[in-house]
Order: structure tokens, then C-alpha cells, then sequence
């Protein structure tokens, strides 16, 4: 066995925060050790954004506004919460179906910090690689633009974000109840498509038949389109390019878009709550 | 010796599967204590709860005195092998370990030195997932003792290993135990291997304890319940100890027969057929007990008919 020389312990203080980032490092070897899928992510994304440019002939907050929500720029946003959703489905997934978790579980760290060290892995990293590539791209391309526009693009960029968040939250739910690393993804992708076809088409019904309940239901999914609803009365005179113009029935304030945008985050900490305390209380491997 | 685990009444469904009905055993601090049985006894499903993967339906469990579900605390005293040793398989045995020694608190060269001490040197800067089985079962031995752990639980960690490397690992758990005082709780069915290192035993079967004690007390209890008694008149002297209440079959082959008594009692064999034989005039030529192996003591101790015979076997 071991030399005595080596048998001494750290002080107790340090081993919670040094367990947590050691666990953070096994979870970022799992996530990223082969990164190609990541490093074309990360090139698609920065090569949309370097020869993307700003429509032209609208109003500047209108474009600000339909940034992030414009087919270029939305597309490699996509691709990047697919890797999200990926890391979580066979990343914490695998670990429950390779019995991975089962040795995780006996290593001296509380469960809700496993399971916090396991998402800043598998969500935070990527979030935060797109974030700062799309903060700094925004910068070295159009600086005056961005910072004019700053809170409009910053507001849009968390409605841009919070479908897909809200997503990764039934990913994560999905994969700690199920405890399984397939179904999640075909979930977090089936939930993806089928409110890419049907919120917009409830958007537009609800305007029609002046549904009140199915508009805000609508826009809690997806606040993005509440936003594009406030947006687009600063559009009108161009072509529309399908957004309703001017202030219709159900259009919502600012306020209103913004109070959707944190209910629908609130809706995603709730799903992640409910998770995080099932991993940590209820949870059998 | 203080108890390091203790279970009392532990009881586990899983929708209609009943995998533990009364598990009650204690292991105590300095003891090699074994957990027999068949597969599907329910002993890897004991091992989850007091690692604290699964919780009882009912009962209680303390290691170390305290609730292992979700304790951080008790998991820096223990070292685990599991009946499948699972980690990520796309890094390399010392990386691996080296983060564990750091995250434990430990020197990272720590890794080097538990890999080394289990004959995995070779191996150290090998992918975790193309280790052989066995190697893989070293590596899960040398991971459950990166951190000086007071207490090892091992699930069959001699399983996929060949029978040079089960006799290392055997020999490695006595001299630990002996030599740093580790306590082990070892789960088998190889019921050889274990009277080789435990201690104590619990015999499980169908999710109970059926009998748990000193290994030699167990052996005492269960032991006699065959015995050879050799005479010049066997059908007369089987005829009078078959009348004893305590004898539960008397077959006669030659000059021998053998006795079946109930758990416990062939101390009254002993001492009641010398006197039946004296009554009948009969020679005794040898009277004696069959030795039983562990595998007897466990097929007698799973065959109890009632919980409170099984219970004796634990006193």
C-alpha cells in the first residue's frame, strides 16, 4: 500500500470545494473529450455571425429586436442547445445507464452539488461559449450598434434563449426520472420541432379568434414571440416578412413580453428545481 | 467493538419485486463480516442501501452511526467496490485516480501507489475501459483504497477475477485488516472464499438474514446436526435413539449410522447415546460429528423453518 508520506489528508474545510471541482473536471472530460461536434458548432457560429449583417431599412430597434430571431443567427443558437441537450442526455443519461452514477453517488459530495458540478458542465460551459462568442463578435463587428442597442439585443437574446431553456429543463427532467440516455434527446428535439410548428400557428389563432389564454400560454412557451408581437409595430412600411404589423389583438407591451420572458424562465427553474431535489431526495441507482 | 453498520428490520420493493424483507446485522469496527448467499438474495441490494444509492421502504440503517442517503460525511470513510465497477472509460486509470486522491484530499501521487500496490502499474496510463475484466476489478479495489477508508464494502469483488488473483485479493483484505485495521464487509456466494477471511457472517436468503453471527459460533450452531455413530448393534441402538425428540432421522449403513438432530442439539447426542448404548448392552466404536463446510452451514442455516430458529443462529 501507500507510503505514510502520503497518507495525510487535506484540512476537512477545503475537500467540499475541492470534490465539487474535481467532479466538475471528471464531467468536462466526459462532455468534451473528443469537442469536434463543439469545435464546428463554435465555427458555424462565429463564421454566421462574422458575415451576417443587419437588415437594412427598418427601424434600428427593430432590427436589434430581430437579431437573434433571424434564420442566420438563430440556426447556430440551435445547434448549440442540441450539444445542451446532447451532453445532458448522454452525459448524466449515460451515467445512469453505464451505471457511471452509481460510483458518483459514493464519492463525498452532496448530491445537489454533483448535480450542479454535472450541469455547469453540461449546460454552462456551452451556454457560456456561446454567450461570450456572440457578445464578442456583436462587439469587433458593429460595435456602435451593439452597444446603441444593448438592452434590446440583450432582452432578445434571453427570449432567443428561453425556449430552448426551457427545453433543456424537460431534458434534464426527462433524464433523471427516466434514468436513461436516448429518450431525453428525442424528447428535448420532438418538444423543439413541434413548438417550432405549432406556437407560431397558436400566435396567429389566438390573434384570430382573440384567445387571450392561448396567446399568453403561447408566449410563456416561447417569449420570443411576444417580443417579435411588441417589435413588429416598428416595422411597418417594409414588406412584412410574416410578423403581424402594427398593434393587433393580444399584442404585448414591453412589459408584458418581459414579464412573459420571466415567467417562462421561472417555469424552466421550476422544472429544474423539481429535478434537482428528486436527484437529491428521491433518487435510486 | 463499536458497530460501524447496522441494519435492523431493512425492507426494499421495487414495484412487485420484494427485494428485502428483514435485513437486521451489525458490523463491527475491525471485523472482516461476510454477507452470503445466493444470487437474488438480496445482497447488493443491502450494499445500495448502505452506501445510500437506495432507500428502505422500512427499517433503519446507520453506518457510522449516522444515515447514509446523501452523506457526504460517511462517504470520505468509506471505499466501495461494486459487483460491476463502473467509471468513465475514456480516461486513464492514474488520471482518473489522481483526481479522486485530490478530490478525497489526498496527494495526487497516491494514485500512483494504490495502482502499484495492486499490480496495475502497467496498466496506470491505459484507458479505464480497455482494462480486462479482472484488471478492472483491481482498479475498483485499488479506487476503494485511494483514501485510507475505515470501512470497506465490497459487492463479490472477487468476481471475473482467476483464482491467483481471488487469492490475492483475499490475501490483500486479511492483511489490510490486520495491518491498518481496516473493517470489510464483503458480499459472496463463494462461500469458500469467505470462510477463508470473515470473521462473522450474515447468511442471506429471499431478502432475509436467515442467521448472522461469529463464523465459528454459526458453525457451532449448525454444525451437528449430522452425527456418525459407529456400533456392533446399529438396528437396536438406532431403534432407542430414535425415540430421543431432538433426533429427526436415524439411518443405519453397516455398523454406522447416522443422526439427524435438530440445530443445536447434538451436544445431547453426545451425551445421550453412550448411556443408550450402555442400556443395550452395545458397543460403541466412534461417535462424531460430520464437519460441515460453509456451504452445509449455509444450505441449513437458508433451510430454517421459523425466524425465531434463524434468529437463533444469530445470538
Amino acid at each position: 500500500m501507500s507510503g505514510e508520506r502520503t497518507d495525510t489528508p487535506r484540512p476537512e474545510g477545503r475537500k467540499d470545494e475541492s470534490s465539487f471541482l474535481e467532479m466538475l473536471s471528471i464531467f468536462l472530460r466526459e462532455d468534451y473529450h473528443f469537442p469536434i461536434l463543439e469545435i464546428f458548432a463554435f465555427l458555424f457560429l462565429v463564421g454566421t455571425l462574422l458575415t451576417s449583417s443587419l437588415q437594412q431599412g427598418y427601424d434600428e430597434t427593430y432590427i436589434a429586436s430581430n437579431y437573434f430571431g433571424s434564420g442566420a443567427v438563430s440556426l447556430p443558437i440551435l445547434v448549440f442547445m442540441i450539444l445542451v441537450w446532447k451532453n445532458i442526455s448522454f452525459g448524466l443519461g449515460g451515467d445512469f445507464e453505464k451505471g457511471v452514477m452509481q460510483t458518483f453517488l459514493t464519492y463525498p459530495l452532496n448530491r445537489l452539488r454533483m448535480l450542479g458540478a454535472r450541469l455547469l458542465s453540461s449546460v454552462g460551459v456551452a451556454l457560456a461559449v456561446l454567450t461570450l462568442a456572440e457578445l464578442v463578435v456583436l462587439l469587433a463587428t458593429m460595435p456602435a450598434f451593439a452597444i446603441r442597442q444593448a438592452p434590446t439585443l440583450a432582452l432578445n437574446y434571453l427570449a432567443a434563449l428561453a425556449l430552448p431553456i426551457l427545453i433543456t429543463a424537460v431534458v434534464l427532467a426527462v433524464c433523471v426520472f427516466a434514468k436513461t440516455s436516448g429518450l431525453p434527446l428525442v424528447v428535448g428535439l420532438a418538444f423543439y420541432f413541434v413548438a417550432g410548428l405549432f406556437l407560431q400557428f397558436f400566435v396567429g389563432y389566438g390573434v384570430q379568434t382573440e384567445n387571450s389564454v392561448l396567446l399568453g400560454a403561447t408566449y410563456l412557451l416561447n417569449p420570443a414571440l411576444a417580443f417579435q408581437g411588441y417589435y413588429s409595430h416598428f416595422m411597418c412600411g417594409p414588406p412584412s416578412q410574416g410578423f403581424v404589423c402594427g398593434v393587433t389583438y393580444g399584442t404585448p407591451g414591453l412589459g408584458a413580453a418581459a414579464a412573459y420572458l420571466v415567467g417562462s424562465y421561472l417555469v424552466s427553474i421550476v422544472l429544474l428545481l423539481i429535478s434537482a431535489l428528486w436527484f437529491a431526495r428521491r433518487l435510486e441507482v | 467493538m463499536s458497530a460501524v453498520i447496522e441494519t435492523q428490520g431493512l425492507a426494499k420493493r421495487f414495484s412487485r419485486f420484494t427485494a428485502l424483507r428483514d435485513i437486521s446485522f451489525q458490523v463491527r469496527s475491525g471485523a472482516i463480516t461476510g454477507l452470503i448467499g445466493p444470487n437474488g438474495a438480496g445482497k447488493t441490494t443491502t450494499i445500495k442501501v448502505l452506501l445510500g444509492l437506495l432507500r428502505p421502504d422500512s427499517g433503519s440503517v446507520r453506518v457510522f452511526g449516522e444515515s447514509p442517503w446523501n452523506n457526504p460525511g460517511i462517504m470520505r470513510r468509506i471505499g466501495i467496490v461494486q459487483e460491476k465497477p463502473n467509471f468513465p472509460k475514456n480516461m486513464k486509470a492514474r488520471d482518473y485516480l489522481e483526481r479522486i486522491a485530490r478530490m478525497r484530499g489526498f496527494p495526487e501521487r497516491k494514485a500512483t501507489d494504490v495502482l502499484e500496490a495492486e499490480g496495475l502499474a502497467s496498466a496506470a496510463d491505459k484507458d479505464i475501459g480497455k482494462l480486462s475484466a479482472g484488471m478492472t476489478q483491481r482498479f475498483a479495489l485499488a479506487h476503494a483504497l485511494i483514501h485510507n477508508p475505515e470501512l470497506v464494502v465490497a459487492d463479490e469483488p472477487t468476481s471475473n477475477l482467476d483464482p491467483q488473483a481471488r487469492g490475492d485479493v483475499l490475501n490483500s483484505i486479511t492483511r489490510l485488516n490486520r495491518e491498518k485495521g481496516i473493517t470489510f464487509l464483503i458480499s459472496s456466494h463463494l462461500l469458500q472464499e469467505l470462510s477463508r477471511v470473515c470473521d462473522t457472517a450474515a447468511i442471506v436468503t429471499e431478502g432475509r438474514v436467515a442467521a448472522y453471527g461469529n463464523l465459528q459460533d454459526l458453525y457451532e450452531t449448525f454444525r451437528s446436526t449430522a452425527t456418525r455413530v459407529t456400533t456392533n448393534k446399529p438396528p437396536e441402538l438406532a431403534e432407542k435413539i430414535r425415540s430421543l425428540e431432538y433426533v429427526t432421522s436415524v439411518g443405519v449403513s453397516g455398523e454406522n449410522l447416522l443422526v439427524e438432530t435438530a440445530p443445536g442439539a447434538s451436544a445431547r447426542l453426545f451425551r445421550d447415546v453412550p448411556r443408550m448404548a450402555d442400556d443395550i448392552g452395545a458397543e460403541l466404536y466412534g461417535i462424531e460429528s460430520k464437519s460441515a463446510s460453509l456451504e452445509e452451514l449455509f444450505r441449513r442455516a437458508t433451510n430454517a423453518p421459523t425466524g425465531a430458529q434463524a434468529r437463533q443462529g444469530a445470538k
